[in-house]
């Protein structure tokens, strides 16, 4: 690859980082986790960036590459599984115990399946519409109804005042 | 639309605003191409490894067995055949042993002239393929030769009387026939192996041949039968592929060969005459043959050669 098409790289990522950062950080549920996840996509889409160019809309490409690789990577650590004795301890617990209203959201998010948490971000983070969103999670646009109608409706469950008490202490226990 | 509809892009918002990180992006780009090379590199040392362990695992057995199968003697004879010196000598040799072709009437001189040894000096000094049911099958033919081989003088090409006059023995059920033929299989092999008979013809070599009938019409599928008299031994064998054996209770010097041919045996029994010119029978069993086994085709047909009236 040569220094234009670099140059060319560094741009596109200056431009749409911070926007597919928000949606692996919505996706993921976790600031590091979704680090790791967009540049898996980017370094993805560096090995194929002639291709990524010459798509009609290169964030759509690539953000299609992070969801395909967020789902396979969640496939793939489900089952590699590892049983650990404690579990350790994970920085800005407390500070986002103190973002309570935005940690509730973060915490019932975290209890939908990676592709019904897919679906909804896509679909109210990213504005994305059905077809398009089925598109990019290679579903058809029923399943995507289906995924997030499911969302919702738990969601509709986890966000009460009386559920949300209970699902911080969870997620927090949890995590 | 209920108010979590509403409600859900603005909190998502405000939850990626708070909380999502804002780190470097440049150094971001630079670590995803330093990632990029990272996972080619790994990538192609892992091809790399995975196709040397393959050609290990497939290549040396492979080897190991090719090795292991291969004759001893088989692999001497290769090597020793396909150096280019020897190569070359040995055709000097035929070449200064094999005189010319020049044309011979019915008047030659009667007295025995030995037939010159050609290629049969450097076939002993080369071992053929160790084959132990080639082998065998020599043995039986040269066993059931034997008795066989008490044959009258081929005559010439010019006295092959019985040229389209009608079959003159039966053999297995097929009729022969006697009768003179330019361009068979023995003038192609020797022309094919032997520099010395380029551009000559049967009728130069003088040679009588058996077919089977009708000699115009379609022969017999897998088996080809014939006789031929030549002014002299030629060396049948230039690639040294052949198994020999002396005849045994035969007429002094009678030479049996079998010689493995791509989908078929050649049988080659050189016979000399009181003349001292030899003839050959000839009998290429193709592997599409199912009739009686090649020793046998062999015997029967030279017996049939020494009931023949010529």
């Amino acid at each position: 690859m040569d220094v234009d098409e670099d140059e060319e790289f560094t741009a596109f990522v200056v431009d749409c980082g911070a926007l597919l950062l928000r949606t692996a950080f919505l996706v993921t549920g976790d600031r590091g986790l979704a680090e790791d996840l967009v540049q898996t996509a980017l370094a993805k889409a560096y090995g194929s960036w002639a291709k990524v160019c010459r798509a009609d809309d290169p964030i759509a490409y690539v953000r299609r590459i992070m969801v395909n690789s967020h789902l396979s990577w969640r496939r793939r650590l489900l089952s590699t599984e590892q049983v650990v004795e404690t579990i350790p301890d994970r920085g800005g617990g407390d500070h986002q115990a103190s973002l309570a209203d935005s940690d509730e959201l973060r915490c019932a998010l975290l209890q939908l399946s990676p592709r019904v948490r897919t679906a909804v971000v896509l679909r109210y983070f990213d504005d994305l519409s059905e077809a398009e969103t089925a598109q990019l999670m290679g579903c058809s646009p029923a399943t995507v109804n289906n995924h997030v109608s499911r969302g919702l409706a738990t969601l509709r469950t986890l966000l009460t005042p009386e559920a949300g008490q209970v699902l911080a202490s969870t997620t927090r226990r949890l995590s | 639309m209920t108010d979590l509809d509403t409600l859900l892009p603005d909190r998502l918002r405000h939850l990626a605003d708070e909380q999502a990180p804002v780190p470097d992006l440049v150094a971001h780009a630079a670590s995803a191409r330093g990632r990029f090379r990272r996972q080619r590199r790994t990538r192609i040392a892992v091809t790399g490894l995975a196709a040397a362990v393959a050609a290990i695992v497939v290549g040396v057995p492979v080897a190991m067995q090719s090795l292991l199968s291969a004759p001893a003697d088989h692999v001497t004879a290769t090597l020793v055949t396909t150096t280019p010196a020897e190569e070359t000598q040995a055709e000097e040799t035929a070449t200064e042993a094999i005189p010319p072709a020049a044309p011979r009437t019915a008047e030659t001189p009667t007295a025995p002239q030995p037939a010159p040894e050609t290629a049969t000096t450097s076939e002993r000094t080369l071992e053929p393929p160790a084959d132990p049911a080639a082998h065998a099958e020599l043995a039986r033919a040269a066993a059931l030769l034997g008795p066989s081989l008490a044959v009258k003088d081929v005559p010439e090409s010019d006295q092959c009387a019985h040229l389209d006059s009608g079959p003159i023995a039966h053999l297995m059920g097929m009729d022969l026939h006697l009768y003179t033929q330019e361009d068979t299989s023995l003038p192609v092999l020797i022309h094919r192996t032997d520099p010395a008979y380029k551009g000559k013809s049967m009728s130069s070599m003088r040679g009588c041949r058996y077919v089977i009938v009708p000699p115009t019409g379609p022969g017999v599928p897998g088996l080809h039968l014939g006789v031929s008299r030549m002014p002299w031994a030629v060396d049948t064998d230039p690639l040294h592929t052949c198994l020999s054996v002396d005849v045994p209770s035969s007429a002094a010097g009678a030479v049996l060969r079998r010689c493995p041919a791509p989908g078929a045996v050649q049988w080659w029994v050189q016979v000399p005459m009181t003349n001292g010119d030899v003839y050959f029978v000839e009998v290429t069993v193709e592997d599409t043959w199912t009739g009686i086994p090649g020793p046998e085709v062999v015997a029967r047909f030279a017996g049939v050669l020494a009931l023949t009236s010529w």
